[in-house]
């Protein structure tokens, strides 16, 4: 039987399909059926370097697209994080049986707060919370290469492998490249039509994080040339937009700020262009170099530094000629409302205009979000 | 007049109207109390005249340390806590015209609000901002917004979290609250002008701390005794943080020690004559209302808060039985923020809890959940199921506001805790007929 080769388009949108609910299972259990670990990263915090260098897939969490959580409310309130009542939800439903380990961060309280449910529960073998700096000078980078190397030691212990230097330096060239093809993408995106429209960028951004990391550099370094002649189906006319948030991993509401009008042609989301920013500088010590570069990537709004992050924002709205600023966080999101007026006063000082919409994590209020979306967009126009 | 010299007046008035009509049921060492914090006003407002260097912080900062700087530490969480209620409205109303957001914890946004009082100039301006990232991302993202805001110099200690072992074996994080506790020294030293570390100056306040958690081990012992010799008001009663050392609370702490041990030996109850049950109260409670008043109006104590006077064991200087040696006067500063069970994982916390369900024998658990709360809300679940598993102990989850009393409902809150007393005393005769079948 004829393998049917497939067009440049139809590889493409077979490679952002990788995060779709019914497909984000099938890499992990391919790669299990090859003898090999399959480790969940709950934040982007967590060096995937390592990970890889264990010989293990480092598979991104994305918690039930489904509105009810009701089985993950026996555990924990519903006025808190809402992605984390979603990725609950996924553990209680069986959803990540198949998860030899999972890694969390004390991001939030949040985050340290769903590790406790998952800890308690003990569904997942190798469970494991690392404390990741909140500030970025060299006694953060240190006491975090000191984590990490407690990571390596226990993925090495799980998977019955040495982790060595070198294993480590091949990790950070496989995962840099990945980051560096994406790059090349978002460099795209700053033209007038874009090759990819925010939704497709998100879902391009997600996949490099569920599929491993070497079929996604080959595919997108094949399709590279033909998204450079891609035009993003959209009107030249129309408002290019920046999001800035956490934890959003459902292209719908991408799709829906674009259906009101506009162009999400820059992010500022941590699954998004801040874990494309990161390099791995290489020093000769890769868990210190891991450990600096992850600390110091695009900062979110948990970081001492963000200040910096905000004027990177402000740099990307001048690069990316982005005509306004949607601040996106999910209900409850507390780390990134709490920034809220800061965030506001620092890009109405640029004079960048700012809106903040909350939502939840599974794709919900699309009406009354689209319409409010859609107001803002109109006053970008004129 | 400014709102310390409003608080001034206030705390005058009130310390006059106790004198002369004391509480049959409340502590009368609590004039100590308002006195002071009548002092403690009198001399913000003498200091701030004076132009000396205040630092805003919050909860688990180095107090201590930034004290024995000649820096005054200014808890803008405390500051939120004693926020009088006819201002509660116009210092919410402000920060949430920023774009705070509304449907987090109101601790939070009380303590956001003293920095729109700064810049109205009815609060001292900060010289400089210290903020522990620890237990409650909340409180700490307020005070870093406030060295953002004000354009202070501005250090962040960055409190590791701790896991998998106990917070007493953990060096390495002890070492890294040092190094920085060192670095915060140095950057102090630099930006805030006359800021100078004095060693000997620490110990003096450690000694201090020392001695109020002395009194702390007396008030928890006394606790023990049936009926509680202390009101559920009492017992959630804390000093202001960036005063924790000083001579008269530690005379304060020693009168309410004495107090409740005259009471315990006399078989005297404070707010509970005759005690059918005990309860402990987590995470928060109402700051506008007496919380406690409508299970102990059925006959429950409440003899123990969770963050309450005698319910954490934080280190001590001299001590050597917590981490197996002395520990240097900076290295307990950090192992302070450390302690905190609010901090860390889960079971941190539950090892806490369980400690004092078992030592002053509670009956029940009322987790009073602060909606936005993620620390305590997010482990509530846990603690509870462990509660009722390991202890037998049953829980009530009650959500509600510490300031915003535009959204109690008084009558709804008297049910809940009228319908959980009847609950523990329904389970407390199961459990005596089954003992004695």
């Amino acid at each position: 039987m004829k393998t049917k080769v497939l067009s440049d388009e139809e590889r493409l949108q077979k490679l952002l399909s990788a995060n779709n609910p019914e497909e984000r299972n099938k890499w992990p259990l391919e790669w299990k059926k090859q003898g090999k670990k399959v480790i969940g990263m709950i934040d982007y915090y967590v060096p995937e370097e390592i990970v890889c260098a264990a010989g293990m897939l480092p598979w991104k969490v994305t918690g039930t697209w489904q509105p009810a959580t009701p089985l993950a409310v026996e555990y924990r309130p519903v006025n808190v994080d809402v992605a984390c009542n979603h990725i609950l939800e996924s553990l209680l439903r069986g959803e990540y049986d198949f998860l030899d380990g999972v890694i969390f961060t004390d991001w939030d309280d949040d985050i340290r707060r769903l590790y406790d449910v998952f800890e308690f529960l003990k569904r997942i073998p190798f469970t494991r919370i690392i404390h990741v700096p909140r500030n970025s000078n060299e006694l953060a980078y240190r006491y975090y290469e000191r984590s990490l190397g407690r990571l390596q030691t226990e993925l090495g212990e799980l998977g019955q492998v040495g982790i060595s230097d070198s294993s480590l330096h091949q990790a950070i060239q496989l995962c840099g490249t990945t980051r560096a093809l994406l790059r090349k993408v978002y460099e795209f995106r700053k033209k007038d039509i874009p090759p990819l429209t925010g939704e497709e960028n998100l879902k391009l951004t997600t996949a490099s994080l569920v599929m491993p990391k070497g079929i996604f550099n080959k595919e997108l370094s094949d399709l590279l040339p033909y998204l450079e002649e891609r035009k993003a189906p959209i009107k030249q006319s129309q408002v290019r937009l920046l999001v800035s948030g956490e934890r959003i991993d459902h292209p719908g509401y991408v799709e829906l700020i674009e259906k009101a009008g506009a162009i999400v042609a820059m992010d500022d989301i941590d699954i998004g262009s801040r874990q494309v920013w990161t390099v791995v500088k290489s020093n000769g010590n890769p868990l210190y170099d891991l450990a600096k570069s992850y600390i110091r990537r695009p900062a979110c709004p948990r970081m001492t530094e963000y200040e910096m992050q905000l004027n990177q924002v402000i740099e990307w709205v001048k690069e990316y000629k982005i005509d306004g600023v949607l601040n996106f966080p999910h209900m409850y999101g507390f780390s990134r409302l709490y920034v809220v007026p800061h965030f506001k006063k620092m890009l109405d000082e640029a004079g960048i205009p700012v809106a903040t919409f909350l939502r939840e994590y599974h794709l919900a209020n699309q009406g009354q979000l689209m319409t409010r979306i859609g107001a803002f967009v109109e006053m970008l126009k004129k | 007049m400014n709102y310390f010299e409003e608080e001034v007046e206030r705390y005058k008035r009130r310390i006059e109207r106790i004198k002369a009509n004391p509480s049959p049921t409340m502590l009368w060492s609590n004039v100590k109390f308002y006195e002071l914090m009548l002092k403690h006003y009198q001399t913000m407002i003498e200091e701030w005249r004076e132009g000396k260097p205040f630092c805003a912080c919050a909860d688990l900062a180095p107090y201590r340390l930034i004290k024995a700087m000649g820096i005054r530490p200014f808890s803008w969480e405390m500051q939120g806590d004693y926020l009088p209620r006819k201002l509660v409205p116009e210092y919410f109303r402000r920060v949430r015209a920023t774009g705070f957001p509304d449907n987090g914890c109101d601790r939070v946004q009380a303590t956001a609000s003293i920095l729109m009082a700064t810049e109205k100039g009815e609060v001292p301006m900060p010289s400089c901002v210290v903020v522990t990232k620890a237990d409650c991302n909340g409180l700490a993202e307020a005070i870093i917004w406030g060295g953002r805001q004000l354009r202070v110099p501005t250090y962040v200690i960055d409190c590791p979290l701790a896991s998998d072992v106990p917070y007493e074996e953990r060096w390495e994080a002890l070492k890294y609250m040092e190094e920085q506790l060192y670095d915060m020294i140095g950057f102090l030293e630099k930006e805030v002008p006359g800021a100078k570390y004095d060693e000997a100056k620490l110990i003096e306040y450690l000694h201090g701390f020392r001695k109020v958690m002395e009194q702390h081990d007396r008030m928890r012992e006394a606790s023990k005794s049936k009926p509680c010799p202390l009101s559920g008001k009492d017992s959630f009663r804390m000093a202001p943080l960036d005063m924790i050392e000083e001579p008269e609370l530690i005379e304060y702490y020693v009168m309410v020690a004495d107090e409740m041990e005259e009471k315990s030996k006399a078989g005297r109850g404070a707010s509970v004559r005759e005690e059918k049950a005990r309860v402990g109260f987590l995470c928060s409670a109402p700051f506008f209302i007496d919380g406690f008043q409508y299970l102990e109006e059925c006959g429950v104590g409440v003899p123990i808060y969770e963050a309450g006077s005698g319910a954490i064991d934080f280190p001590r200087i001299d001590d050597e039985s917590t981490w197996g040696r002395k520990l240097s006067p900076i290295e307990l500063e950090g192992a302070y923020a450390l302690a905190d069970p609010w901090h860390g994982v889960w079971w941190h916390r539950w090892r806490a809890v369980r400690k004092f369900c078992q030592e002053v024998e509670l009956d029940g658990l009322v987790h009073f959940e602060l909606p936005g709360c993620e620390t305590c809300n997010g482990s509530t679940k846990l603690i509870a199921k462990m509660a009722e598993k390991e202890l037998g102990i049953a829980n009530l989850e009650i959500e509600g506001w510490c300031h915003d009393q535009e959204k109690f409902n008084e009558a709804e809150y008297a049910e809940k805790m009228r319908d959980f007393a009847a609950l523990l005393f329904e389970r407390k005769k199961s459990k005596i007929k089954e003992d004695t079948r």
